[in-house]
C-alpha cells in the first residue's frame, strides 16, 4: 500500500497531472485489488478502466477526499461487489447455462505461483455468495478491520459482522479450521 | 480437499498477488479506452440519447452555416481553441471530421486537412497526427512540409533536417500575385494583386503565414483583405480571423480589445457572436 499514500491535495495541481499521476501511483495496485476480488484477468482489467472512469467523473470533487488510494480501493471494491452481483443473478446464470459458457476458464490461479492450499483458499472464496466473498476478501487477504469493510461497503458494522460469520459457516463447511474467525 | 487453515492459506495467496502488475498489454488498452476521443463506454447509451436528441435538433433548427459539416471530437483533458475553419490544440487529442478545409495549428506548425478525418495528439514534448481518410498535410513552422498517408502516423516534431546549407526563407510561390507582362519587380507584398484573390487562396496564404509564425505578414495580409470589397460573410470570417490572431498568438490585448470591439460592431448578430463575447471577456476588454 506504499503508493496509496499520495493525497489528492498533493496532487491537486490540475485535473490531468492529478490523473497521469494517479494512473501511474496506482494502476498496478488497482489491478490487483480488482484481480483479488473478481479471480479473473478479463474482468480485473474492465474494473481498472472503470476505477479511472469514475476518477475522471469525480476527479475536481475530490480535492477533500483525503487519501487517493483508499478512495480507489472503495470504488474497487464497490463496481468489483456489484459487477459479481450481477454475474450471479438468475438472469446471468440461466444466460450462460444457455450458450455453454464456462464461468471457471480464466480461473483465479491464474499467472499466480501458489501451492494447493493457496489455491484452494481461492477457490473457496469465489465460490461464496458475492457479498460474503468480497468482505472475506478484504478481511482476509487485505487485512481490513469490520469498520474499514463497512466504510468501503457503505453497510453497517453490524451487517458486515454478520456476513463474516455466514462466510465462517461455509468456509468451515467447505472443510476449513477457521483459528481466528472470532476476529 | 481444502488445506488445514484458512487464514495461513489465504495469506500466502496475498502474498503472491503483491507480485501482480497491470500487464503492459491491458494497460495500453485501457489508455486507449481511456484516452480515445468520445465517451466511456458505460456513456453510450446516454451519448446515443443526447445524440437522438441533437439529430432532432438538427432536423428542426436550420444550420447555422455551412463550416457546421466539421465535426471536432476531443480527448477528456484536450486543451484547445476553435476558430472559425481552424483550432489551436496545446495538448491533449482531438480528432477532426470534415468535408470541407480545416487547419489544426499545433506547437510545430499546422496540420491542414481537406475532406478528411485525422487524429492529432500532442502528450508533452511531442505529437502525432495520424490521417484516417482523405487528404492532409503537415507543414512544419520552419515550412517543410509532409504530405500524410492514410493510416500512417506522422511523429511530432518533425526530425531535425540534415545539416545543409544554410535556409532562406523563400516567399509563398503559389500566392504570389501574377506578374505581367514582364516589368521591374515590384517590392515584395506591398503591391497589390492585380485581381482579388478568391478566399480560399487568401485563406491558404494565412493559413502558411500562421503555420511559419510569421504572424504580423497574416494580420497585414487580414487587414488588407478587409479594406477589399468583399462578401459580408466572408469579411466577418477574415475579422474573426484577425481578431484571433491578435488575441492568441500576438497576445496583443490592447490591438485584440479594439479590434474586437469593431468586430461587434460592424456584425452585431453576427455567426461567431458568442465567441466573441467570451474573447472579449477573457481579454477583459472594456464593453
Amino acid at each position: 500500500m506504499q503508493a496509496a499514500t499520495h493525497t489528492l491535495d498533493a496532487l491537486s495541481v490540475g485535473r490531468e497531472e492529478v490523473f497521469e499521476a494517479a494512473w501511474r501511483a496506482h494502476r498496478h495496485e488497482v489491478y490487483r485489488w480488482a484481480l483479488r476480488f473478481t479471480g479473473r484477468a478479463a474482468l480485473a482489467e474492465d474494473l481498472t478502466h472503470d476505477v479511472f472512469v469514475k476518477l475522471l467523473e469525480r476527479i475536481g470533487h475530490l480535492e477533500r477526499a483525503g487519501e487517493l488510494g483508499g478512495w480507489l480501493y472503495r470504488v474497487t471494491a464497490n463496481l468489483a461487489l456489484s459487477q459479481l452481483r450481477r454475474e450471479r443473478s438468475l438472469v446471468r446464470k440461466l444466460g450462460r447455462i444457455l450458450t455453454g459458457e464456462d464461468e471457471t476458464s480464466d480461473g483465479p490461479d491464474q499467472g499466480l505461483e501458489l501451492r494447493e492450499a493457496a489455491q484452494n483458499a481461492l477457490r473457496t472464496f469465489r465460490a461464496l455468495p458475492p457479498k460474503e466473498s468480497m468482505v472475506l476478501t478484504m478481511k482476509v487477504m487485505d487485512g481490513k478491520s469490520q469498520r474499514e469493510i463497512a466504510d468501503a461497503l457503505g453497510m453497517s458494522e453490524g451487517y458486515v459482522s454478520k456476513l463474516i460469520a455466514r462466510a465462517w459457516q461455509q468456509v468451515r463447511a467447505a472443510g476449513w479450521e477457521v483459528a481466528h474467525a472470532g476476529a | 480437499m481444502p488445506g488445514p487453515e484458512l487464514f495461513q492459506a489465504a495469506r500466502e495467496a496475498s502474498a503472491a498477488f503483491e507480485a501482480l502488475r497491470l500487464p503492459d498489454a491491458a494497460a495500453r488498452r485501457i489508455r486507449a479506452r481511456l484516452d480515445a476521443p468520445g465517451a466511456p463506454r458505460w456513456l453510450v447509451s446516454v451519448a446515443l440519447v443526447a445524440a437522438t436528441a441533437a439529430a432532432a435538433a438538427l432536423v428542426v433548427l436550420p444550420l447555422a452555416h455551412e463550416e457546421d459539416r466539421t465535426r471536432v471530437t476531443a480527448s477528456r483533458f484536450a486543451s484547445y481553441q476553435q476558430l472559425p475553419g481552424a483550432l489551436v490544440l496545446r495538448s491533449g487529442s482531438v480528432e477532426v471530421d470534415t468535408s470541407g478545409s480545416y487547419g489544426i495549428e499545433v506547437a510545430w506548425g499546422r496540420v491542414e486537412v481537406l475532406g478528411a478525418r485525422v487524429t492529432v495528439s500532442i502528450d508533452g514534448d511531442t505529437g502525432s497526427v495520424t490521417l484516417h481518410e482523405g487528404s492532409a498535410v503537415f507543414r512544419a513552422s520552419d515550412g517543410r512540409e509532409v504530405r500524410l498517408e492514410p493510416d500512417r502516423r506522422l511523429e511530432l516534431p518533425l526530425p531535425e533536417p540534415a545539416p545543409v546549407e544554410a535556409r532562406r526563407e523563400e516567399p509563398p510561390a503559389e500566392v504570389e500575385a501574377p506578374v505581367r507582362p514582364p516589368r521591374p519587380r515590384a517590392p515584395r507584398v506591398i503591391t497589390p494583386p492585380p485581381a482579388l484573390p478568391s478566399s480560399e487562396a487568401l485563406l491558404e496564404e494565412l493559413a502558411r503565414l500562421r503555420s511559419r509564425g510569421r504572424y504580423d505578414e497574416a494580420v497585414a495580409r487580414l487587414l488588407e483583405a478587409l479594406r477589399e470589397e468583399r462578401h459580408p460573410s466572408t469579411r466577418e470570417r477574415l475579422s474573426f480571423e484577425l481578431s484571433a490572431i491578435l488575441s492568441t498568438q500576438l497576445q496583443d490585448p490592447v490591438r485584440a480589445c479594439a479590434h474586437w470591439r469593431s468586430h461587434a460592431r460592424e456584425f452585431p448578430s453576427g455567426r461567431y457572436e458568442e465567441e466573441v463575447s467570451v474573447a472579449r471577456r477573457q481579454l477583459g476588454c472594456v464593453p
